[in-house]
């Protein structure tokens, strides 16, 4: 015997259930757009953070790498892209000396090998722990002096703190742990510079590679007087160092800006592809609604002679309507959530920008966005049916057939 | 006591560019307890004329008044409302809801008037008493004609309404199963209830009480049944 | 005949996701890859750098990486999920179809351990086995988990009816 529920909303699931492939068919279109407007927002806020993120606390104004690596040192910069690239290291004194150069730190990139099976390479950084601005204020915990054979790793290294790594046949203790910097730095271990030079030496798969390893830096961070245009000191070191040593400049800012030109431009795309979704959406549902509308008119004068009143059966079109697009908008967001959360990491290194991870009410403000504005869509697709279909004596509607 | 007061109704529509009347000028009147027929052939205006009674309809001249309400004064709302509460309607052909079983089409108007606690059990008693309660959980498209006929009485009976009016009960049903449905109708006419059926079958024509004969809109006369 | 082939299909689906998701959608690595530096040598005496450019090879190039073992454990579990749906279509007992999806299920659960905990794949952050085949997996064996617990019970409830 039937137990169903004879209020709006059971009868208006009865009659979703009783057109089950027109109704999934709506429900998909909905699902599509919940998952691009969806997954591409969090993509975009992430992006966004990340972005932030460099452009706060890039930490120098002016970085000075040797001539032709340029863009190896973003790669380094923006992604972790393992990258070896060294000059003299009499640079530091001669461009801390350049007029408007208010702090300047060296750091020594070394890539480890991958001694065992299954480890990856990653970026090794010395860096001077007196002269340091780059790596300190992103330390989690405050740490002191850094000892022999102890280092501090990024914040996307599988290894906590008091954990062991081994690399260059040596086991290197685990003292502190960075924030997350959306940056390459998140993917690297940094150690002091003078222990760096000694592993150069002393790691006998590198014997003889290197001659004077503490003669030699890869990058020179300076920090630039507020007061002063950065690009004309920048000028000034040209003159001054960069054909002596074969220099090359990178200008943080100018990777910010670059890097916020690429995130406008996916901006743009998933904006476009998100409206256009949402229109499409819209018109197919309300093509499909007025159709179906049209078959159903004599169903509809069957509850208006049983003596339902013209709003109660609008609010029962209105709710199957509610009920087909909720349902899309439920499903596109579970498959957005299952597909930007677990690949996250693929998908940011194939985009190559950087970014950061949103927390949980910033995912659950986006997702209660993404299902009401999904949700709206079928009600406004057939509100101009649910008014067409409540006017008129119910005696024409009765004389259709279905 | 008059439940039912048609005057002047006249009902024009417009087919093939031109107008034409359906309904033109009936007047007539019903009491209380009272089984009357409308008899006429195929689009004589039988069907337009219950249309008009019942509220389905707006007359472009003339009054309905149903226990003493003059029913196309009323607001949409409160139509729709007499005609829940006080107006039983079996319309002609197929008039249940596919997707709905049988109980629940029978349950539905109460529920509309939101008495929902009786709905179960009258729909049942009513079921039960037109012979059809095995059908309960069954869905209209596994119906016979006679069932389907049955059961939108039945729907239409849940209101305990003072008037109910059907358009064609018998039409598409064989000669055994219209007589068992007329014998039904006259049983419960017998109980007090008040019947006004639009037909052209002359069985039906002989189980009323009083007849009216409808013909190009015209109700052209009223014959008592012997 | 819907209701019947359809679950069966999806089952089948399932186990031809299991086998190629680390061997052709998210493949997993052969064999143990050996550190590759690329010279970006111009002009200044990088001989420091291309030092650096050679390779050295400590473990033998036969050595497998863990996600290779965890790829062929997939292959064999897709393999018995493939066979659980094919018997799923010859089948007409609703016992029997019950007990395979328990049994499909029982297998998703370990299509999730395989990659996590009894093998396990690189620990890298950025290697394609960690950042592409384990969640994909995950995903995989969670639903294919719900889907056959579902229709486990909703085919239990069916044989129970027709006791």
């Amino acid at each position: 015997m039937s137990e169903s529920p004879l209020t709006i909303v059971g009868l208006a699931r009865v009659n979703v259930i009783g057109q089950p492939w027109r109704n999934l068919g709506l429900a998909a279109l909905v699902a599509v757009f919940t998952f691009v407007l969806f997954a591409g927002s969090v993509i975009d806020r992430e992006l966004t953070k990340g972005l932030a993120s460099l452009s706060e606390r890039l930490g120098a104004d002016l970085l000075i790498v040797p001539y032709g690596y340029e863009r190896s040192a973003k790669a380094a910069l923006l992604r972790g892209e393992p990258s070896t690239y060294y000059m003299s290291r009499q640079v530091i004194d001669r461009v801390a000396n350049v007029a408007g150069v208010t702090a300047a730190t060296a750091q020594f990139f070394l890539s480890s090998l991958s001694t065992s099976c299954c480890s990856e390479r990653v970026q090794i950084i010395g860096y001077d722990q007196k002269s340091d601005f780059l790596i300190k204020p992103w330390l989690a915990a405050k740490v002191g002096v850094v000892g022999p054979s102890e280092i501090v790793v990024g914040s996307k290294l599988n290894i906590d703190v008091g954990g062991e790594l081994y690399f260059f046949g040596a086991v290197h203790k685990v003292v502190a742990k960075m924030e997350a910097t959306g940056m390459g730095l998140d993917t690297s271990v940094f150690m002091p510079l003078e222990q760096v030079w000694q592993l150069v030496e002393s790691v006998p798969q590198l014997e003889g590679k290197m001659t004077n390893p503490a003669d030699h830096v890869s990058t020179v961070a300076l920090k630039i007087d507020r007061q002063l245009n950065v690009k004309d000191v920048a000028n000034a070191i040209m003159k001054d160092a960069a054909i002596e040593f074969n220099l090359d400049l990178v200008l943080p800012d100018a990777i910010v800006t670059e890097t916020s030109r690429q995130l406008a431009g996916w901006s743009r795309l998933t904006g476009f592809l998100a409206v256009g979704l949402w229109l499409l959406a819209l018109l197919v549902l309300a093509l499909v609604f007025s159709v179906s509308a049209s078959e159903r008119k004599k169903e509809f004068g069957i509850y208006r002679l049983i003596g339902a009143r013209r709003s109660w059966l609008g609010r029962l079109l209105l709710t199957e309507a509610f009920l087909v697009a909720l349902t899309g908008a439920v499903v596109g967001l579970i498959l957005g959530a299952c597909v930007v959360f677990p690949f996250e990491t693929l998908i940011f290194s194939s985009l190559g920008l950087p970014h950061l991870p949103l927390s949980a009410s910033e995912i659950a403000i986006r997702a209660l966005l993404t299902l009401a504005a999904a949700s709206a869509i079928a009600p406004l697709a057939s509100l101009r049916t649910v008014l067409a279909m409540t006017r008129g004596d119910a005696a024409e509607s009765l004389r259709s057939e279905n | 006591m008059s439940l039912l007061k048609a005057t002047h109704l006249t009902k024009s529509f417009r087919r093939g560019g031109q107008s034409f009347e359906a309904v033109s000028n009936a007047s007539f009147e019903l009491v209380q307890g009272e089984f009357a027929a409308i008899v006429g052939r195929s689009g004589s205006g039988k069907t337009t004329l219950l249309n008009l009674l019942a509220g389905l309809l707006s007359p472009d001249r003339g009054a309905v008044e149903i226990d003493s309400v003059q029913i196309h004064s009323l607001s949409d709302d409160a139509l729709t409302d007499l005609r829940n509460k006080k107006i039983g309607i079996v319309p002609q052909g197929r008039s249940l809801l596919g997707a709905l079983t049988v109980l629940d089409n029978v349950r539905l108007p109460i529920h509309l008037s939101k008495n929902r606690n009786i709905s179960r059990p009258k729909a049942m008693e009513l079921l039960e008493q037109l012979e059809v309660g095995f059908l309960a959980g069954s869905f209209p498209a596994a119906l016979s004609g006679g069932e389907l006929r049955r059961v939108s009485l039945a729907r239409a009976l849940i209101g305990a309404p003072l008037l109910v009016i059907a358009d064609e009960p018998t039409s598409d049903l064989d000669s055994e199963s219209a007589e068992n449905l007329l014998a039904l109708l006259r049983r419960l006419n017998e109980g007090g209830m008040t019947f006004l059926i639009a037909t052209h079958d002359e069985q039906a024509v002989k189980s009323s009480g009083r007849v009216l004969q409808m013909a190009s809109g015209v109700l052209e006369a009223v014959l008592q049944a012997d | 005949m819907i209701q019947k082939y359809l679950p069966a299909l999806i089952c089948l689906v399932a186990g031809l996701a299991f086998i190629a998701i680390p061997h052709f959608i998210f493949p997993v690595c052969e064999f143990y890859q050996p550190a590759e530096y690329t010279d970006h040598s111009m002009g200044y005496d990088h001989s420091p750098a291309a030092a650096f450019n050679e390779e050295h090879i400590v473990a033998a190039e036969s050595d497998h990486m863990v996600c290779y073992y965890t790829a062929k454990a997939e292959l064999g579990l897709g393999l018995l999920v493939i066979l659980g749906a094919l018997s799923l279509f010859i089948s007409t007992d609703r016992r029997f179809r019950s007990g395979v999806y328990l049994m499909l299920s029982g297998a998703s659960v370990l299509g999730g351990l395989f990659p996590t905990v009894l093998i396990g794949v690189c620990p890298g952050p950025s290697m394609p086995c960690r950042s592409g085949t384990l969640p994909a997996l995950i995903l995989l064996s969670s639903f294919f988990l719900t889907f056959s617990i579902i229709i486990s019970l909703a085919v239990n409830s069916k044989v129970n009816k027709n006791v």
